[in-house]
């Protein structure tokens, strides 16, 4: 729950990736969640995603042998084991397959993450953006056609590169890569998954006991409601291989509608006439009765909607990070700005 | 045209019989435990009203809730072997994997996962294995299960495996009843399989229920052909409902909102159906009641079925009034209404009863309830309207305001006026508003896919065409088809110009 509330609309509830796990974890010991911190300098870590198209998934089903295959298939390549597993993106499915990968290795999964959230492209990670070389990279598909990257000139050509060959085997690909723990420990987001189950709890708790689970969430974490009300008009287009679009949300007192815009995630809220959040912020819809985090995928006319905005992590505001993250990234011609500065320390 | 419409609900077994848009005769008779029985009566008592008219009818529309009421009460279902076509992708989450135990231990039977499945863009993602599917087979007819369901990753789109894994089936045990999971199809493989297997559950019951139908039309001396309706307000042909009983699901609420169109003569409206214990609100769109967009559970299980989209309010005709300290519901005397009702002799205090005495409707004995306070009174209707008019923001769609349908036994509950509503529209043969809806039930086609390569014009009118098809097979007549619902949807990080249109035309019966 508390991954869909980080995907940002990139993703909705991970229900079949949860049930996989569930199953997975009924037959073998618990993972162990590490903080960054903890982690030695030296030590090598597996960086695990699911590389491709979120439809195919609602198909073909996330194995978690599948998934630690690249991690093998790295390790043989670096003559090297891991000794940790940790996720590129806290964001709906992607936050589930890295501990499918620590459970199947029985290796410890480390408590952050290289997005911070959900973003669409993989030279939005933090480690890109440091300047961390992201090579060597491993992918497998399900029939065991492996592929090693030995070296990629950088972020934006592991995502050139590699993107073909996702869709070459059918949208779905297992995708590993290798890192040290002082990298992990100077470029990552620290905290995420602990960040996730939080939201989790407490969307969860306040459903149970029929509250308002919006305000619980706010209570546990920084961020406030930009605008509430119900969907009264909603447009998608596909360019570039993004879904992007807007949702017109008319506020439960009256007044005029604010507009929600998604580029495969939220980017930008307007209302009144003024930018009320924009990327990095992290943008949040929930259900308004339930609480239910909706992807963009699940918006549709007469929800009745809260939309969040949740203060970027702190490493989302660097200069560097805000060339990459922030709205000029996403077409728009302005810069990000944000009422109050305040960011989750 | 001549029809029947009969709506066999939990409660009652309606029946009308209408020409053209004129309603000619509407009975309703409690429902028996054998189903048959009821519809039996009905029909009889039907001919007995309407006399030759009735006689003369070529066309019987049955609306039942006995198939989703068998697997909700876990009755007369059929224990199923299950094959799912998709090694070495998808066995991570198995066939049962989230169902209900009690359901599951009914229903499992063997379960076979076997090489097979495409991709999303229509290639194998392994080739069926003929021997692996043989002896699977082979395995079924051991374990003398006969009741066989068949899914196939992404077989919406492309359904040859699955159609040749059949045939080995066939050829293995030729007396197999089969579901293949691409004739329920949307994308979901779980989804998808869990409905081909509640499908094939309820083969049996389907084959006997139809049987049932087709005996009482025979009796009752109609020579009509039979039609069920389905959770889109238009039908099937029996044969079609033989094959597919969980295409009947949804088919309640969506025939009382067709009827409610078809009574007020509207297209677009909210629809407020006032029962015994709930007020179900829906909207119409096009004449066809707008559905839900989330996952629909059915007896406990996720299904991707097509169910109208119904916000249910505890306000019916027997709700409980309590007056200290002062509470609405949402409990309901239900049945007990004709025993307990205050105005029927009775000492719980409900809705009926404040009706009654405020003069809302004349039921039963007045003086009975002459003692009840204004303040109860104003309070109860107030508290009545709140809860209609909460129901109906929930569902509207559009700002500005709609008129409302009210339709159902409890419909004089419904104030004159309410807010979001331009009109209040009362019809006549409200209370038979179901099997009205059943009765004037189009015949329709769907296409749910995703097409490539191609701009959104040619996709739309390729999928337009495959409905017309889909629609004129299942009986059709050509010339009333329109399209009555269009969704496209843009593919992210898919190659070439892709986009997944859902797609529904809709017509008279040929």
């Amino acid at each position: 729950m508390g991954a869909a509330v980080l995907s940002a609309g990139g993703g909705s509830f991970p229900y079949l990736e949860l049930l996989a796990l569930l199953e997975q974890l009924s037959q073998a010991p618990p993972v162990k969640l590490v903080a960054a911190d903890c982690v030695s300098d030296t030590a090598r870590i597996a960086l695990v995603a699911m590389m491709g198209a979120p439809l195919p998934m609602f198909e073909r089903f996330a194995d978690p042998q599948h998934f630690a295959r690249p991690v093998r298939v790295l390790a043989r390549h670096l003559k090297s084991e891991f000794d940790y597993v940790m996720g590129y993106e806290i964001g709906s499915m992607n936050a589930l397959i890295p501990v499918m990968v620590a459970a199947e290795l029985g290796l410890p999964l480390i408590d952050a993450d290289t997005l911070g959230r959900s973003f669409p492209e993989i030279q939005m990670s933090a480690l890109s953006i440091e300047g961390v070389d992201m090579t060597p990279l491993a992918v497998s598909d399900i029939r065991a056609n492996d592929i090693v990257l030995d070296h990629a000139a950088n972020g934006a050509w592991v995502e050139r590169l590699l993107r073909p060959l996702a869709t070459a085997c059918g949208s779905i690909l297992a995708m590993a890569g290798s890192h040290t723990g002082a990298q992990i420990k100077t470029c990552a987001h620290h905290g995420t998954y602990s960040r996730a189950m939080r939201i989790g709890k407490a969307i969860r708790e306040a459903q149970t006991a029929h509250q308002d689970p919006v305000d619980a969430l706010l209570r546990h974490e920084r961020g406030h409601i930009v605008l509430r009300g119900k969907i009264v008009d909603i447009e998608r287009r596909a360019d570039d291989g993004f879904v992007r679009g807007r949702a017109l949300i008319r506020p439960e007192g009256g007044g005029d509608p604010g507009v929600v815009h998604f580029q495969n995630e939220y980017s930008l809220v307007e209302h009144n006439g003024r930018h009320v959040a924009m990327v990095p912020d992290l943008i949040a819809l929930l259900g308004s009765e339930r609480g239910e985090p909706l992807g963009t995928e699940a918006l549709r006319y007469g929800q009745y909607v809260s939309v969040l905005r949740l203060p970027p992590m702190p490493r989302h505001l660097t200069p560097k990070a805000l060339a990459v993250l922030g709205p000029r990234s996403f077409g728009y011609d302005f810069d990000y700005m944000t009422q109050d500065m305040e960011t989750r320390s | 045209m001549r029809r029947i419409g009969i709506d066999v609900g939990g409660t009652n077994t309606d029946a009308v019989l209408i020409d053209g848009s004129r309603v000619i005769a509407s009975l309703k008779t409690p429902t028996t435990e054998d189903v048959t029985s009821g519809v039996t009566r009905a029909l009889k008592l039907l001919i007995e009203r309407a006399g030759e008219a009735a006689l003369a009818t070529r066309i019987v529309i049955i609306g039942t809730t006995h198939f989703v009421n068998a697997v909700v009460e876990r009755k007369r279902l059929r224990r199923v072997g299950v094959l799912r076509l998709c090694l070495p992708a998808s066995a991570s989450v198995a066939p049962f994997i989230d169902w209900p135990e009690d359901l599951r231990d009914i229903v499992k039977g063997s379960v076979h996962l076997l090489p097979g499945g495409y991709e999303i863009d229509g290639r194998e993602i392994a080739p069926l294995d003929e021997q692996a599917t043989r002896e699977a087979a082979v395995r079924l007819r051991d374990a003398g299960l006969t009741d066989v369901a068949i899914s196939c990753v992404f077989s919406p789109l492309i359904s040859e495996q699955e159609q040749r894994a059949a045939q080995i089936v066939r050829s293995v045990m030729p007396e197999a009843r089969i579901t293949q999971s691409k004739d329920l199809g949307r994308i979901g493989l779980l989804e998808r399989e869990n409905v081909t297997i509640l499908n094939a559950s309820l083969g049996e019951l389907a084959r006997k229920t139809t049987q049932a139908f087709r005996s009482a039309i025979a009796a009752s001396g109609l020579t009509a052909q039979l039609y069920l309706t389905q959770n889109d307000g238009t039908v099937m042909s029996a044969e079609i409902a033989e094959q597919f009983p969980v295409l009947c699901f949804g088919s309640g609420p969506t025939n009382s909102m067709r009827g409610a169109a078809f009574l007020s003569g509207l297209t677009d409206a909210a629809v407020v159906d006032v029962g015994g214990t709930t007020s179900d609100i829906g909207m119409l769109k096009n004449g066809f009641p707008r559905e839900a967009n989330t996952v629909v559970q059915v007896g406990g299980v996720r299904t991707l079925f097509r169910m109208p989209d119904v916000i249910s309010v505890p306000l019916g005709g027997g709700t409980r009034v309590r007056t200290d300290p002062r509470q609405l519901g949402p409990d309901s005397l239900g049945f007990g209404l004709l025993e307990h009702g205050r105005v029927f002799g009775g000492s719980e205090l409900c809705t009926t009863d404040i009706a009654v005495a405020t003069g809302l409707i004349d039921l039963g004995d007045a003086t009975l309830v002459r003692d009840i306070g204004r303040d109860t009174i104003d309070w109860t209707l107030n508290e009545a309207r709140r809860r209609l008019e909460d129901g109906i923001d929930r569902i509207k769609t559009q700002a500005g305001d709609i008129p409302l349908i009210a339709v159902g036994g409890g419909s004089f509950l419904v104030p004159r006026q309410l807010q979001g509503i331009s009109e209040i529209i009362f019809v006549p043969h409200h209370d038979v508003a179901n099997a009205i809806g059943a009765a004037i039930a189009q015949i329709s086609g769907e296409v749910d896919q995703i097409f490539r390569d191609m701009s959104r014009a040619d996709a739309i009118s390729s999928a337009t065409e495959l409905a017309r098809i889909r629609a004129v097979q299942a009986g059709a007549s050509p010339g009333s088809l329109e399209v009555v619902e269009m969704e496209e949807m843009p593919l992210s990080y898919m190659p070439g110009d892709c986009r997944r249109v859902r797609l529904r035309v809709a017509g008279d019966l040929a």
